[in-house]
């Protein structure tokens, strides 16, 4: 509309409104548009997973298979037209056999379904930018007296190859058909994925839920018949006013248990912090990603509690994160700060299954020949912390120390045991080492302190406290 | 302090033997039931936990995972458990589980849903602090985790805690040096535990040695307090007390 009363995109301010004086002002925000853009794809899901962008104005659909579901494209074409005006939104839709001729039906065409077969005849009298063309080259077709598709379409295809390169041919060949052009969805495309729809929208919990177990139920006898499980899956709950929420739940080893899926996403629902004033009208669940699970891997009554355990590992991972859930792995390193890696529990493989009664320690027993205590502490500060220290020269332990505003006497000390750090160096250059001493101070109290440096250089070594031994 | 019993080791029932305690405890530490224990003071904090993962370790019978849960502010005051380091004390890292908990909330929750749970031998969760949030009405419903799972419970506070609680004894843990073996090496991990609330009877306060080759406690038969002497152990002033 604006361009029939003359006002064309990078047109002056002043100039447009010379030609229309009632022009309202607002400041372009390209990225509010391409989240809004986004946030709007993500509700067109309803109609088809396969949505993907075009920016900066439109989204394209695969909807083979899709439009008999709304009694025909027609009807389909306008169910989307109607609940997009619902959001406030004036569209124009084109549907056609490729993605070429859709795009140039929704922008410019007369009628908005290219019925199939007839691609041709409906693209021929549309103009040379219903091929998405960079400028120079429509600018160039128009200096040689083509105006319309039509037009081009009977030209001989080699030399305008030669003159504007491969990407006219490849627009037109994309159009008609004889290039394959496909749609890159917004989100991957779940291998199973069951819905329900509300004809009045729901707004209580409890009745989410309940809809939520029913396609609950669903699923896992999907993946039952398929003798799959889950690994992860992904509730979507579509709002009236356009948003979609999401929860998602992953699994450490492929699921079908009805009991204790619903348990995790109940979990993760109740931490949900929702705003959708008029509540939602549908709700999908789906499977993005699903395993082979045959029923001799299900554990029926494992007399380990395999099976609970993975559900409790599950459970935890999903409320507070799975960085938080952990297992501790042996890494081979010397430096104390890598030798034992904190791993998620739930990407772990497996549980050990019956460990024999007296396993041999898995860091080893180097250090601990000559001593009737560990030679590790239970517990590893994240960062050393510095004390005073007053020690022997040049290598003996601390005799006193200050951390944490108090002075500690040692009574007793072992080391020094002196640890090599591979890659930090000090300002010659030097690899830096660390000599550990397990102190004990008067009352019994075990620490792990190191020095860092020695005496006798120009600048005093440091001390720190590494950790707590029993 | 020389009380009766052997060294403490294994399930006998459904209690832990420490040993000497077990006398006051009738049988030991009682599984299916929730325990509170806190560091003398904060020097000690490494010797409580360590209490803890050594009593996680004793029941051998059950093939069944260490849950051990600490609150983020807790790990920060005292450092976070150290695989390398409980490794060489006897606990079995490939059967430990460790959980962060931001908030003592969630430390609570996954205590609870931890002990519920079938194969969980043992939970030991650590709240930072007096751990306030663990008051009469929580650990009253750790105490009922407990009981469903049928594991062993232990609730480490950072500090002792006066508020009432539901948990069946509560102890007092501190580091205490061993006897000095002659070269002014240290010597095994040993404890000395306060029973200061106990269910089943009087309260008391033991030393005891933790092995952590053969894993089992003993009760130490002298402890030494040995003056700060460097580590020039023929200089050194000790008095034996029994």
């Amino acid at each position: 509309m604006a361009a029939r009363i003359g006002l064309r995109v990078g047109m002056s301010f002043a100039d447009a409104c010379a030609i229309h004086p009632q022009l309202e002002c607002c400041e372009a925000d390209p990225d509010a548009d391409a989240r809004f853009l986004k946030q709007l794809a993500e509700w067109c899901e309803i109609y088809t997973p396969l949505v993907g962008l075009d920016p900066p104005d439109g989204l394209l659909f695969d909807i083979t298979g899709v439009a008999h579901l709304f009694g025909g494209e027609d009807a389909f074409a306008h169910d989307l037209a109607k609940r997009l005006a619902g959001f406030g939104l004036r569209v124009r839709i084109g549907i056609a056999d490729t993605v070429g001729a859709a795009w140039a039906a929704a922008r410019f065409g007369k009628t908005a379904i290219v019925a199939p077969g007839q691609i041709s005849e409906a693209m021929a009298p549309l103009p040379l930018a219903a091929l998405r063309l960079a400028t120079e080259i429509r600018d160039g077709l128009r200096q040689l007296g083509l105006k319309t598709v039509g037009d081009l379409m009977t030209r001989p295809r080699a030399p305008l190859t030669a003159r504007f390169g491969q990407g006219l041919i490849r627009r037109l060949d994309q159009m008609l058909g004889r290039e394959e052009e496909t749609i890159t969805p917004l989100m991957p495309v779940p291998a199973l994925s069951v819905e329900q729809i509300f004809p009045e929208p729901l707004q209580r919990d409890e009745d989410l839920l309940a809809v939520l177990a029913r396609l609950e139920t669903r699923i896992c006898d999907m993946l039952e018949k398929r003798g799959e499980g889950a690994r992860r899956m992904m509730a979507s709950f579509f709002a009236v006013d356009g948003k979609v929420f999401r929860l998602e739940i992953g699994t450490s080893r492929p699921l079908r248990d009805l009991h204790h899926l619903h348990r995790l996403f109940t979990d993760k629902f109740a931490l949900a912090q929702w705003d959708s004033p008029f509540g939602f009208d549908r709700l999908r669940l789906a499977v993005p990603e699903a395993e082979s699970l045959s029923p001799s891997q299900q554990d029926l009554t494992g007399d380990c509690g395999g099976s609970e355990l993975g559900h409790l590992i599950d459970r935890l991972s999903a409320r507070l994160g799975e960085s938080r859930v952990l297992r501790l792995m042996p890494q081979d390193t010397h430096v104390p700060e890598l030798a034992c890696l904190a791993v998620p529990a739930a990407a772990a493989e497996e549980f050990a299954p019956t460990p024999p009664p007296n396993p041999s320690p898995r860091w080893g027993r180097g250090n601990d020949q000559d001593s009737l205590a560990p030679s590790r502490p239970l517990r590893l500060f994240e960062r050393p912390e510095p004390v005073v220290a007053i020690a022997e020269v040049p290598d003996g332990p601390p005799v006193r120390f200050r951390w944490r505003r108090l002075t500690h006497e040692v009574a007793r000390a072992e080391g020094p045991e002196r640890i090599a750090m591979p890659w930090w160096r000090d300002d010659k250059d030097r690899t830096l080492r660390r000599d550990y001493f397990r102190v004990q101070t008067a009352d019994g109290a075990r620490l792990w302190l190191y020095r860092e440096g020695h005496y006798g250089e120009d600048t005093p070594p440091r001390w720190f406290v590494h950790g707590l031994l029993s | 302090m020389r009380s009766g019993g052997g060294s403490g080791g294994g399930r006998v029932g459904s209690n832990l033997s420490l040993g000497p305690p077990d006398t006051v405890l009738q049988g030991g530490l009682a599984l299916g039931e929730l325990h509170e224990l806190a560091p003398v003071f904060f020097l000690h904090t490494g010797a409580a936990l360590g209490f803890a993962l050594a009593v996680s370790t004793l029941d051998r019978a059950g093939r069944g995972v260490v849950v051990v849960v600490q609150q983020d502010f807790a790990a920060l005051e005292a450092g976070h458990v150290y695989g390398v380091g409980c490794d060489l004390f006897g606990v079995d890292t490939a059967r430990l589980f460790v959980v962060r908990a931001m908030t003592p909330r969630d430390a609570l929750w996954a205590m609870e849903e931890a002990l519920k749970t079938r194969g969980v031998a043992a939970v030991i969760g650590e709240l930072a602090e007096e751990g306030r949030s663990a008051d009469l009405t929580t650990t009253r419903r750790l105490s009922l985790a407990a009981q469903k799972g049928g594991g062993l419970a232990l609730l480490l506070r950072q500090r002792p805690a006066v508020q009432p609680s539901a948990a069946a004894t509560r102890w007092s843990v501190a580091a205490v040096a061993g006897a000095a073996d002659g070269f002014g090496g240290l010597e095994r991990s040993a404890f000395r535990v306060s029973l200061t609330k106990n269910r089943r009877g009087p309260c008391g306060s033991w030393v005891l040695q933790w092995d952590h080759h053969d894993r089992r406690f003993l009760p130490a038969l002298s402890v030494a307090v040995a003056a700060p002497a460097r580590h020039r152990p023929a200089e050194a002033a000790i008095a034996a007390t029994g």
